[in-house]
């Protein structure tokens, strides 16, 4: 009779431990991103199964964020901390880039003191060999009382000999009292005195592992802290939590968090000095390549060209490679339009489906080969250890305007590619105002879907010889204002609060391609996800403001009367009235205003707008034509204007996919959206104004 | 006059002992959590093209940050 068994597991460990690959190793394809419940920060989930004899053990995996410590000082160590404590995972796996020991097990010194069954796994095994050195595994096993497997992530080597030792540790239930940090005399007593006063408390006593609580309680940990603020004993724990630190501070010259730490990574050298072992077998001098390598991406005089020819082949590749996807994508919402034209009777189902469904969903997810590709791209200089390396070069230039040098990936992505994972890739960041700030600037950039608007102004009010020169303008603008905006934000918002840029540099080696290919398909499975369930009730909500209320048809106008008298009506009509006297000191009018609220949904829609608005219902290439010559000769119009139109399309408001977007990256708070809204829309306005009053100012109004 | 050696005032290639560091708690937290704790040995090596951030090495791994956070780690002279 075979039985079936549950269990839990979390991956845990430092950031570039290996511990994604291995987690793609063991769940394989069945994987999925959620939103873990109220954090931004996403942890991963994947099942695999077990059996051993007639026990088949269904493993949930949960792969959280990677991290140097479980003190609660980001918000990737709160998401861990808080998934351990609160979800109480059956085992815990701690995996260790084992070339990295002394580091590495600085982390399992804290995971170990929670009293949970533990399993390290002793991961890039060949890179420490590779480094002439060896581990003896079972011994370091039987010193540190925890199970241990090997593992060569990138080989998909010791994944079973993982899955056994979990399933071991879970069956033993390790309460282990196997091995404790001694953290000094001197400590020592004082913990004991905090942990007879915790044990007063039953919550806390029930909830929590006494020393670690203690510890870090006397580490100052915020979150560790607030808990205890809500204890019945809350004042007398703090106040001798304080009185502690004093002694301690007194008694040994430092804060308790400089001893505790100290105390930790001196049990890390320890238990390295030990178990790793000079192979003098192999011995011979071995070539540093990753010196080798940052020799000369960090070259004072080179590190800057590379870079830059760097994110050159990036563009390249992302752009020629997608270049027939995108064709053909596009094609295919052609002729699901024109069948949908073809098979569905004229009316306003017709115009649902043409306009509202295939016309909107169809404009952004043509886009999609485009933004796999650079997730691609990305990736691989990603997983390569390149762009660690990368921030390192343009951190001194992004600095000076409150940014970071992990700012120019979002930024990057963001231009001529889309906002959305642009936005996302934010999240590398781990300075809150650094990221803020770069989210605030990043939907500045030109992302693809403006270049059409773009085309279509630059086109019809200047000479085609000074095209190019006014798009490179607009370029240039959009980085002037990005960079501007984070400059200001940084004085007027964010003034005071500290950044930093402590970042690890890891070995580079060669990305898998089964690495690659999941990453690229997990961004872009994220991407689809979060643009498909915003874009399709927008694109409707967007036909339907444009084609209500509905008026009653006078036979005797034509069709194209009857579309702008329609559009004159609608809600979207009725809204560009109200903006009307706020456009006219920047030289627009209520149509533009109508133009650009309908580029909300997505800014390219701005074209097809003004098309229905002079008349020309479908905007195609040669209607394009036709279009920037309506422009160009409507008398309403002026260069000025359309350079004022141009300058406000830069800088306003991001389309709504990316407004959202922003809201769910910034931690869902209104707060930062309302700013991003209202920065945008005054920004823009201001832009505008400046450039329109002075043009006419300096006579160039005609 | 206070003569206090801080990492910021390495050059390639030279190595330091840390003696302490100051600053902000947080920053103090950050540090030691990448292994910058007292007694550590650290050494730098390379600068970043801009000449700022520093990269060094600490317990056998490489680590960048900017000068300014490196003014806060105090060495033994």
């Amino acid at each position: 009779m075979k039985t079936k068994k549950k269990l839990t597991v979390a991956l845990v460990g430092n950031p570039n431990s290996g511990k994604s690959t291995l987690f793609n190793n063991i769940t394989g394809a069945k994987q999925h991103v959620g939103n873990y419940p109220g954090v931004t920060v996403e942890k991963k989930e994947g099942k695999t199964v077990h059996t051993i004899g007639d026990v088949s053990y269904e493993i949930t995996m949960v792969d959280l964020p990677g991290t140097y410590s479980l003190s609660a000082s980001s918000e990737d160590e709160i998401v861990t901390i808080k998934f351990i404590l609160e979800e109480r995972p059956d085992v815990i796996v701690d995996v260790i880039d084992v070339s990295n020991l002394e580091r590495n097990l600085f982390l399992f010194t804290q995971l170990q003191e929670l009293n949970l069954p533990l399993v390290l796994a002793m991961n890039m095994s060949d890179a420490l060999e590779k480094k002439g050195q060896q581990i003896d595994y079972p011994q370091l096993s039987d010193y540190l009382g925890r199970p241990v497997a090997a593992t060569v992530g990138n080989r998909s080597k010791g994944t079973d000999d993982l899955l056994e030792a979990i399933v071991d540790c879970y069956n033993r239930k390790i309460e282990s009292k196997t091995m404790e940090i001694d953290y000094g005399e001197a400590v020592e007593e004082e913990v004991e005195g905090l942990k007879n006063l915790l044990a007063k408390d039953k919550k806390i006593l029930d909830t929590y592992p006494q020393q670690w609580f203690a510890i870090k309680l006397l580490e100052n940990d915020s979150l560790v802290i607030d808990i205890a603020k809500n204890s019945s004993l809350a004042q007398e724990i703090l106040a001798l939590k304080d009185k502690i630190r004093n002694n301690l501070k007194r008694s040994l010259g430092n804060d308790a968090e400089v001893i505790i730490a100290n105390k930790r990574y001196a049990f890390a050298g320890f238990v390295s000095k030990l178990f790793v072992k000079e192979n003098r077998d192999q011995s011979a001098i071995r070539l540093d390549w990753t010196n080798k390598i940052d020799a000369l991406v960090l070259n004072k005089f080179l590190g800057i060209p590379i870079f830059a020819f760097i994110m050159y082949a990036i563009f390249k590749f992302t752009f020629t490679c997608s270049k027939p996807f995108v064709n053909y994508f596009e094609s295919f919402f052609e002729w699901m339009s024109k069948t949908a034209t073809a098979v569905i009777p004229e009316g306003l189902i017709q115009s649902f489906v043409v306009t509202g469904l295939i016309g909107g969903v169809g404009g952004v997810l043509s886009f999609f080969p485009l933004v796999l590709f650079m997730f691609f791209a990305i990736a691989f200089f990603e997983d390569s250890g390149y762009m660690a390396r990368a921030a390192v070069v343009m951190d001194r230039i992004m600095r000076k305007f409150g940014l970071n040098g992990k700012s120019f990936l979002p930024m990057m992505i963001s231009t001529n590619g889309c906002g959305v994972p642009g936005l996302m890739a934010a999240r590398i960041m781990d300075n809150k105002r650094d990221r803020l700030i770069t989210m605030m600037v990043t939907p500045f950039m030109i992302c693809g879907a403006k270049l059409p608007v773009f085309a279509l102004f630059i086109s019809a009010f200047f000479a085609p010889k000074y095209g190019a020169n006014i798009m490179l303008i607009m370029y240039a603008l959009s980085v002037v204002m990005a960079l501007g905006s984070a400059y200001l934000l940084k004085k007027l918002v964010f003034q005071g609060e500290t950044s930093y840029f402590i970042m690890e540099l890891p070995q580079y080696h060669l990305p898998t391609l089964k690495g690659l290919f999941l990453k690229m398909f997990e961004r872009g499975w994220l991407y689809l996800k979060k643009a498909g369930t915003i874009l399709v009730p927008l694109s409707v909500i967007v036909w339907a403001a444009f084609i209500f209320p509905q008026i009653s048809i006078d036979k005797n106008i034509g069709e194209k009367e009857k579309a702008s008298l329609q559009l004159e009506h609608s809600f979207a009509g009725k809204l560009g009235k109200i903006f009307e006297p706020i456009m006219r000191p920047i030289g627009l009018d209520g149509r533009s205003g109508i133009a650009l609220i309908s580029g909300l949904a997505a800014k390219e829609v701005i074209v097809s707008t003004l098309g229905t608005m002079y008349q020309l219902g479908e905007v195609d290439k040669e209607e394009t034509s036709s279009l920037r010559t309506k422009l160009s000769t409507d008398p309403s119009w002026s260069p000025l204007k359309g350079m004022s139109f141009l300058i406000f399309c830069l800088i306003y408001l991001p389309c709504i996919v990316a407004t959202i977007v922003f809201y769910r990256e910034s931690g869902s708070k209104i707060k930062w959206t309302l700013l991003l809204i209202s920065w945008t829309t005054v920004m823009a306005w201001t832009a505008s104004f400046v450039t329109y009053q002075g043009g006419m100012l300096l006579g160039l109004g005609k | 006059m206070n003569t206090t050696k801080t990492l910021n005032k390495l050059i390639p290639k030279e190595r330091g002992i840390v003696k302490s560091l100051d600053g902000k708690e947080q920053l103090i937290k950050k540090l030691l959590n990448m292994g910058i704790t007292p007694g550590s040995e650290l050494s730098i090596v390379r600068l970043a093209p801009l000449g700022d951030p520093i990269v060094i090495k600490v317990k056998g791994y490489l680590l960048s940050l900017r000068k300014e956070e490196a003014k806060h780690i105090l060495l033994e002279n």
